[in-house]
């Protein structure tokens, strides 16, 4: 350390340290998407005084700093492996579980917001009591894998809020389906009903749900056949936390197995297109592959199939629904689609314009307890 | 802005450096403008209003200096002038940061109920504000010239590396470099491996024992058990050292880049065998700040028993009142002072007289029970936290939470444990000298993973900033 020249190289060493990130980031084209944190990225800001003095230009140029930093997921590489060669278990809220899962802690709902929600569904019901209406409350995967977690590790107890939910909602007359046991069985014997690296339940999650959920909205459960489409599918809970895990998901779809299947059509309304394809497959080669399930999330579709009944079924939903849907289509004449967190009109508006005869809504428990989106959407505006 | 941040590390710093190596040498009057211009941006980045209050204590303090030289030059005293300098000084640093804690304390004793608006606490205020005291009273007792260049002067109050965390700079320290001093590729060397390796200590292990302890105060009763809290406090005991320690490493480091030599802020606190010794070690400018500056104006320890033990009371209340507005702060600092008269009275041989481990068990059990009523501000909640340690709130000796506390972070608190002792820069200075690659090698490895922790981490709170 004292010898001559020692500390010149280490100034060297820093020189080049700093020089290089900083010529990368030059050379460098801003990108405006990230794909990983599925968010768009901080351009660079333009400066004025006053956008100064309110500090407003500082924390755009900050982000803009973070946002495009050269490598960034390299460098959130080496943190996780640091991380996890120090022992830790957690990132971002997403625990590395075992045999390559990775399992996002349970939401716990805030009691104040769950009253209002579960107060807006029963009054929303009470407006339309000659509706059927039907809830499908799905367990994540913290709640069914949970002997997959660290040792260490205890979640809080989804069941019990769960419980409480489907109580209350009955008492507002609207049916519930509980679809815990059946994946629970499944996943004791070893099918994969949740992805490894991704916060959704696989398709095969959803059939077992549609096959438990068909009787209780008077439908006879129909046969589909299981395809794979993907091995390589590495979903948000990989990009959330970082942790490189060994096995990559693979997404199947679920194809009818019987006769007379019907063609529907989708009218996708926030980007005013017509199609009649439930998959875009186009989306598999794209980071975010669980959008192989009719694109990113959408405020309001409908889907339109020429079957006989004459049922209008209004789904009110998070992604989970997003490859449960296509499961109901010879059911129903039309299937209204609408995203609360995203749809923004009046709901009982709609109701009323598309004729709705039922009523489902399908969220999971994690998102659900996390957010108020349907209050809001429920309410009526005074 | 910040150190630990990107913006910093890879925009402000280089662009710096750039222009400032650009200016040749022999322009030191240039280089000290670019370093002015910096440190003024570095200032007002993000909350630009109070850069024209600390150029406002700029100037206040620059002619107070100028004043109270020439009245003594005239025959007199200048204690008037020196006084009303150290008057408006602590006005300043009154109202823009005890303001609201004096209104709530009238408040509570009168129940006057005065509605008042607190203000934001101006970045670095406690910092800068006790340099400049330093400036003028060491021009008053003629410990040093007043500082003719107006601009000189506000560099140094300005200076970038120091402004925000200090180490709190005496202006006779570097009054000969701010106006000679050299340069060279060693130095700047020297000061980036200091800058680097403060880096890691604040992001690498700083910022992961501050989530540890946020994650365990934020467990709900049912959760809590005696162990977790132990590893809690312990969490915060290493946190507030590296985080404090590693920032005054970067300040030295960056000075050092520059030219600049700073003292030394922290001498290993954590190996102390006494309390005595611990305030030697722990934030040495802020504990020779106030000796220099209150205690011997008091009469030190050269007056009578009760007097000395008042002196000590005073001092170390002030202490303490200085780390934050708030009661907590000064019965932190009030029970320093108390444990400091014991030892200097009444135990202090008694502790000598221990084996080695028992001195430092000793120590370390005080300091560590004094930072829960530092990182909790509200007493009756740090009292809580308290008898659960010591077995008195109820709680299960570990739990589950207990386990996966130790399992996920073991390692961290080991690793912290050992960077609290000198063994490890020992260690690392031997490696230098037998493998000066790997030493530097070494260096870049903290450098990416503290970058990598960087660009991960939304989480990234400066204690400090609160003072």
């Amino acid at each position: 350390m004292d010898n001559k020249g020692y500390y010149k190289k280490a100034g060297i060493c820093f020189i080049v340290m700093v020089a290089a990130i900083v010529l990368l980031s030059l050379f460098s084209k801003d990108r405006s998407f990230s794909d990983t944190e599925n968010r768009a990225l901080q351009q660079f800001p333009g400066f004025s005084i006053s956008q100064y003095m309110e500090g407003r230009f500082e924390k755009r140029m900050e982000s803009y700093a973070d946002d495009q930093f050269p490598g960034r997921d390299l460098f959130v590489k080496i943190k996780s492996a640091a991380d996890v060669t120090a022992g830790g278990l957690e990132a971002n809220g997403v625990y590395k579980g075992r045999d390559g899962y990775l399992i996002e802690d349970v939401t716990k709902p805030d009691r104040k917001s769950l009253s209002r929600t579960e107060k807006a569904l029963a009054d929303f019901k009470a407006r339309h009591s000659n509706v059927d209406m039907y809830f499908l409350l799905a367990p994540t995967a913290g709640n069914i894998m949970s002997d997959k977690l660290p040792r260490s590790v205890r979640v809080a107890d989804q069941d019990a809020y769960m419980d409480q939910f489907f109580k209350s909602v009955q008492a507002g007359g609207i049916n519930t389906i509980d679809v815990r046991s059946e994946l629970r069985k499944a996943a004791d014997k070893g099918t994969q009903v949740y992805y490894r690296t991704d916060h959704h339940w696989t398709t095969t999650g959803a059939y077992l749900a549609y096959q438990k959920a068909a009787p209780t909205m008077g439908l006879t459960p129909r046969k589909y056949r299981k395809a794979v489409v993907s091995k390589d599918f590495r979903g948000t809970l990989a990009s959330k936390s970082g942790f490189s895990n060994g096995k990559n998901d693979a997404i199947s779809l679920y194809l009818p197995d019987y006769d007379g299947y019907k063609q529907s059509v989708i009218f996708y309304d926030d980007t005013q297109t017509r199609t009649t394809k439930f998959y875009r497959f186009g989306n598999l080669k794209k980071k975010d592959q669980y959008t192989v399930f009719g694109g990113s999330n959408h405020p309001k579709y409908t889907i339109k199939t020429p079957v006989e009944s004459k049922e209008r079924l209004l789904i009110v939903k998070d992604s989970y629904a997003n490859c449960f849907i296509p499961f109901l289509t010879q059911d129903y004449f039309e299937i209204v689609v609408v995203d609360p967190r995203y749809y923004f009109e009046n709901i009982d508006d709609l109701m009323d314009s598309e004729g709705i005869t039922k009523v489902l809504f399908l969220y999971n428990s994690d998102t659900f307890f996390g957010d108020d989106s349907l209050a809001l959407a429920l309410e009526q505006v005074e | 802005m910040l150190f630990s941040s990107t913006i910093f590390i890879f925009y402000f710093l280089p662009i710096t450096l750039v222009i400032y190596y650009a200016i040749p040498e022999r322009y030191l009057r240039a280089r000290n403008g670019v370093l002015l211009a910096a440190s003024l941006i570095f200032y007002s980045w993000g909350e630009p209003v109070y850069v024209f209050l600390m150029i406002y204590s700029a100037f206040l303090n620059y002619f107070s200096a100028l004043q109270v030289r020439r009245e003594q030059h005239d025959g007199g005293t200048g204690k008037k002038n020196l006084l009303f300098a150290v008057v408006m000084n602590l006005f300043i640093l009154g109202f823009f940061k005890y303001y609201g804690f004096l209104m709530d304390t009238i408040n509570d004793i009168t129940g006057a109920n005065i509605k008042y608006t607190a203000l934001a606490l101006p970045i670095g205020i406690s910092f800068y504000t006790f340099q400049a005291m330093s400036y003028v009273i060491d021009v008053y007792r003629g410990t040093v010239g007043p500082q003719k260049n107006f601009f000189r002067f506000a560099l140094y109050l300005s200076l970038f590396p120091q402004l925000i965390a200090g180490p709190i700079v005496r202006y006779r320290d570097v009054a000969e470099e701010l106006e000679d001093r050299t340069h060279s590729l060693e130095d700047f060397g020297a000061g980036s491996m200091r800058f680097v390796f403060g880096l890691g200590k604040k992001i690498i292990l700083a910022n992961n024992l501050g989530a540890l302890y946020s994650s365990i105060t934020a467990l709900p009763d049912g959760q809590v058990s005696v162990l977790t809290y132990w590893i809690g406090i312990l969490a915060y005991t290493f946190q507030i050292y590296f985080d404090f320690s590693g920032y005054s490493d970067m300040a030295i480091g960056l000075g050092r880049m520059m030219g600049f030599h700073f003292m030394e802020n922290f001498n290993y606190p954590y190996i102390s065998k006494s309390i005595t010794e611990f305030w030697r070690r722990w934030h040495m400018s802020l504990s020779s700040w106030f000796r220099e500056y209150v205690y011997i104006p008091l009469g030190g320890n050269r007056v009578t028993v009760p007097r000395h033990i008042l002196n000590l009371l005073i001092v170390w209340s002030l202490t303490g009142l200085w780390h934050g507005a708030n009661w907590n702060f000064i019965m932190w600092g009030t029970y320093f002072g108390v444990l400091l008269i014991l030892e200097k009275y009444v135990y202090g041989k008694k502790i000598e007289k221990l084996p080695a481990w028992g001195q430092h068990l000793y120590t370390m059990v005080i300091v560590i029970i004094s930072w829960v009523f530092f990182s909790i501000t509200d007493i009756g909640q740090a009292l809580e936290y308290l008898k659960t340690m010591f077995f008195m709130g109820g709680h299960p000796v570990a739990n589950i939470k207990t386990l996966y506390f130790l399992r996920t972070s073991l390692v961290l608190l080991g690793a912290s444990a050992l960077c609290s002792t000198p063994v490890v820069l020992e260690k690392f200075k031997k490696l230098a000298d037998r493998y000066p690659r790997w030493s530097i090698a070494v260096m870049a490895g903290v450098f990416v993973l503290s970058v990598a922790y960087l660009v991960f981490g939304s989480y990234n709170p400066f204690l400090y900033f609160r003072f």
